[in-house]
């Protein structure tokens, strides 16, 4: 897109507000890509982390098109020590004012995602939690609406049976 | 399904799948606008003031740094005797102290160090002797032969001595040459030194030279001056050394510096008017005026051959590198 070219060729030039569109627009996708590997108020703290790398090492993006995609990767590849990883966590980043009953679906969801292949639950996450459409979600990710389709719908169906709603009745693997 | 009926696709169906829309409800808290994560929380600003306070911190301390190993470059103990770097083929550390000499070989340059402050490189067949040295003060005499002196010091803190005369360095890098009958010359190569003999001071800059001789100097010439000019020069140093400021001769003698010297050859013109303000009523003056592209005002003219100082430093003042600035010339102090 060549309106995010654009912010990055202003970002690299040192541009605040170029940073801050920047992180408006993808924070959403680093937060479902860490949201999927991560407990949530982990995920939180590296969202921003990952921004901070990245912009540090805006220099080593060839193609300021794919910002979206190579900050994803970049938040493919933070560490996460191993007890960090459950999602045990949510008491701390739901309203205080909420029951138990919604810790435990919240919990039981997050759990239940965390089941799923990387791209279905990249993909659900953002459509779930961020509350994105199939064409917001292509857009950021870089994938194709097909490849989006493909990877909300088979997610989903997953997703129901890890959850007990209906039989896991999905054929094939992920879309790319 | 129907792209537009799709409510997976599309938010604004979801209604059309309740446990769709109860899972987005149930996760809503931990989006990226729920959880605060937005806007930007500005950590670029921070880095950049981050910075630039670690930038002035450390030219701060640069400074500091400069400022210190200045100020040790420049304190030397009372008598302490200079380091000589070994001559080829020759073992252990030498040193020459005040009142000691140093002569060279046939074939054995050596290197002085002149306290923290610059270096002497003595080439063969030479002999120099340390005179005093402490911090601000390092004299030498070189006795015959050649040397190469590179300091980068505030003016005056290092001189050779000659008898009453001071070859001064003013923080540059220049050359001497000295017979044993005590006669010779000088060239800077950067920077500006001054010959002194008693009240008489000649500052010569880099690029030139002069010729010395039993406590008297030449006027500082190019090395590549014009033959004309060096003869002129010569010249009229005569007939000011035999008969002073008024003899028959000077004025052919100054109409000839005049005519023979170019543009470059200013600081030849100005060392005469300085040396003997009286010419400043004459040619040389005019030439100067031309070189330097200055209107001619009769009554600084006549000043200045009146000996009024003011008037002569007013156009030393126009020189586009003072002797003052001897800091320019840094690079005298790399090895």
């Amino acid at each position: 897109m060549a309106d995010e070219a654009s912010w990055v060729a202003r970002a690299r030039a040192g541009s605040q507000p170029a940073f801050a569109w920047l992180h408006r627009r993808f924070a959403p996708l680093v937060h479902a890509v860490l949201l999927g590997r991560m407990r949530p108020a982990l995920a939180d703290e590296m969202t921003q982390e990952c921004f901070v790398i990245a912009f540090s090492r805006l220099a080593q993006l060839r193609d300021d098109d794919r910002f979206g995609a190579w900050i994803s990767v970049i938040a493919r590849r933070i560490d996460v020590p191993t007890r960090d990883a459950d999602g045990d966590d949510v008491d701390d980043v739901v309203d205080p004012g909420a029951g138990p009953d919604q810790s435990f679906e919240i919990g039981n969801l997050l759990r239940a995602i965390g089941t799923l292949p990387e791209a279905y639950r990249e993909t659900l996450l953002l459509r779930l939690v961020e509350g994105l459409g199939g064409a917001d979600i292509a857009s950021l990710t870089g994938l194709t609406p097909a490849s989006v389709r493909v990877n909300l719908h088979r997610g989903m169906r997953r997703l129901r049976a890890a959850l007990g709603i209906e039989p896991d009745s999905v054929e094939g693997g992920p879309a790319a | 399904m129907n792209d537009d009926r799709d409510p997976l696709w599309d938010p604004r169906h979801e209604r059309d799948d309740p446990e769709l829309m109860a899972m987005r409800i149930a996760l809503a808290p931990l989006s990226v606008a729920s959880r605060g994560l937005a806007p930007w929380p500005l950590p670029r600003p921070i880095r950049v003031r981050r910075r630039a306070a670690l930038v002035a911190v450390a030219m701060a301390a640069c400074v500091l740094a400069v400022v210190v190993a200045h100020q040790y470059r420049l304190q030397w103990q009372s008598g302490l005797a200079w380091p000589v770097r070994p001559m080829a083929g020759a073992a252990g550390d030498a040193r020459l102290a005040p009142g000691q000499r140093i002569t060279t070989g046939h074939n054995d340059p050596t290197t002085i160090d002149v306290a923290r402050i610059g270096r002497i490189d003595l080439s063969p067949d030479s002999s120099m002797r340390l005179i005093a040295t402490r911090s601000r003060h390092h004299r030498a005499e070189l006795e015959y032969g050649h040397l190469r002196a590179r300091i980068w010091a505030p003016p005056g803190d290092f001189g050779l001595v000659d008898g009453n005369v001071e070859i001064v360095d003013l923080g540059c890098d220049f050359d001497v040459w000295k017979a044993v009958d005590g006669s010779g010359r000088l060239f800077v190569r950067s920077g500006w030194i001054a010959w002194r003999s008693g009240a008489r001071e000649r500052l010569v800059p880099e690029g030139f030279g002069l010729r010395f001789d039993a406590g008297r100097s030449s006027t500082p010439l190019r090395t590549d001056a014009a033959a004309t000019l060096v003869d002129a020069v010569d010249a009229i140093d005569r007939v000011l050394a035999a008969h002073g400021q008024r003899h028959a001769d000077l004025d052919a003698s100054a109409r000839a510096v005049a005519d023979a010297a170019a543009d470059a050859d200013a600081i030849t013109l100005l060392s005469l008017l300085t040396e003997h303000p009286s010419l400043a009523s004459g040619p040389i003056y005019a030439r100067l005026a031309r070189a330097w592209a200055i209107a001619l005002d009769p009554s600084h003219r006549s000043a200045w051959a009146a000996g009024d100082r003011a008037a002569v430093d007013a156009w030393w003042d126009r020189l586009p590198q003072p002797p003052k600035r001897w800091w320019l010339h840094w690079r005298d102090a790399l090895p």
